[in-house]
């Protein structure tokens, strides 16, 4: 699944262009081969085509939401570690995602090394 | 859903949903900032001795954070712009400028369904005497309708006009199929403003209108 034994593949879905873009940069840093989608339905092709090993989902999304992006996900490939990235002010789950389905949620705006702690234990335990 | 303005009308909940648009976008950008800045730092850490990998990157960087900057401070005087609407309970202002921010602020809702607003202001004042509150409430409801009836992809067009005794506004976008019960859904407090249901005159779309007299209390 990896590139290399030290490298994994992440997939990061969320419409603000910069915010991913610069993550990808950053993660690559970190020995995280990372891609980016700008809404669900890309996502979702990037995921037929390519095996992740964690995607991390903005709860806001155009048009399907992170919500509905989690649980198409957590159908299609339960393997798959699912993070969820929210600007909700408080750091309870809310609208209709149930905690079962994420290993973990984010709040913006975040530190890289908490999301990298946060997809090493969401992947390590998947793993297991 | 309940879109009974004259029903629902609290003017905490509005504030509240359009406040928790607008801060999470405010996050989003303070989030980009957080990780172009961090980007800086990652790029100065790993450039060894007498390398310069910054200079091709500093024009790109900064670029990004006058973006992101210049879209956060817009953002909060539009925000600030709203939050003193109720100042006045009512009086006199240019609705021009009440539609133009809002509809700016409502942007957020619209793409999160994966569609667009574009308003139509004239380039003159249209003063009006109205409760900024409730009108735009009005609005905002209107619009939220709107998007949520307009087909996939759909361009909303909120169009200001002015007449001698009223100010119209007109929200339109391509719809496909009409609900029936719309005329239902689009009741007003009468001495707040009238909305009036437009058949479309051309199949496939729907058009809702909210009429200001102006001298509307």
């Amino acid at each position: 699944m990896n590139n290399d034994a030290n490298t994994y593949k992440v997939l990061l879905v969320d419409d603000e262009e910069e915010l991913v873009s610069t993550l990808v940069e950053r993660l690559g840093y970190r020995n995280f081969a990372a891609e980016y989608a700008l809404n669900a339905t890309t996502a979702l092709d990037m995921l037929r085509k390519t095996a992740y090993d964690v995607v991390v989902v903005d709860l806001k999304l155009p048009g399907i939401s992170g919500n509905e992006l989690v649980q198409i996900i957590r159908k299609a490939y339960p393997n798959i570690p699912v993070i969820l990235m929210t600007g909700h002010g408080n750091d309870k789950f809310h609208d209709s995602a149930a905690p079962e389905d994420v290993s973990s949620l984010i709040q913006k705006p975040f530190d890289v090394s908490q999301l990298v702690t946060m997809m090493k234990k969401a992947i390590a335990e998947h793993e297991h | 859903m309940n879109t009974d303005i004259g029903a629902r009308y609290n003017p905490q909940a509005f504030y509240s949903e359009i406040t928790a648009s607008v801060t999470h976008e405010l996050n989003n950008i303070l989030g980009i900032i957080e990780q172009v800045a961090g980007l800086v730092e990652d790029l100065t850490v790993t450039t060894s001795e007498g390398e310069t990998p910054m200079d091709n990157r500093m024009g790109e960087i900064a670029e990004k954070i006058i973006r992101q900057t210049d879209r956060g401070m817009k953002l909060v005087k539009r925000l600030n712009k709203f939050a003193h609407m109720g100042d006045v309970l009512s009086g006199e202002c240019d609705l021009c400028d009440v539609v133009e921010n809002l509809v700016a602020l409502a942007q957020r809702f619209a793409r999160l369904k994966g569609k667009s607003l574009r308003p139509e202001i004239p380039d003159d004042a249209v003063m009006v005497v109205i409760n900024q509150v409730r009108f735009s409430e009005a609005l905002f409801t209107c619009i939220k309708r709107v998007v949520a009836l307009a087909d996939a992809g759909a361009t909303v067009t909120i169009k200001l006009v002015d007449s001698e005794y009223h100010a119209s506004i007109l929200i339109s976008a391509p719809c496909a199929e009409h609900d029936p019960d719309i005329s239902k859904q689009f009741q007003l407090p009468e001495n707040l403003a009238q909305i009036v249901v437009r058949e479309s005159e051309s199949e496939g779309s729907i058009a809702v209108e909210l009429i200001v007299n102006h001298t509307m209390g």
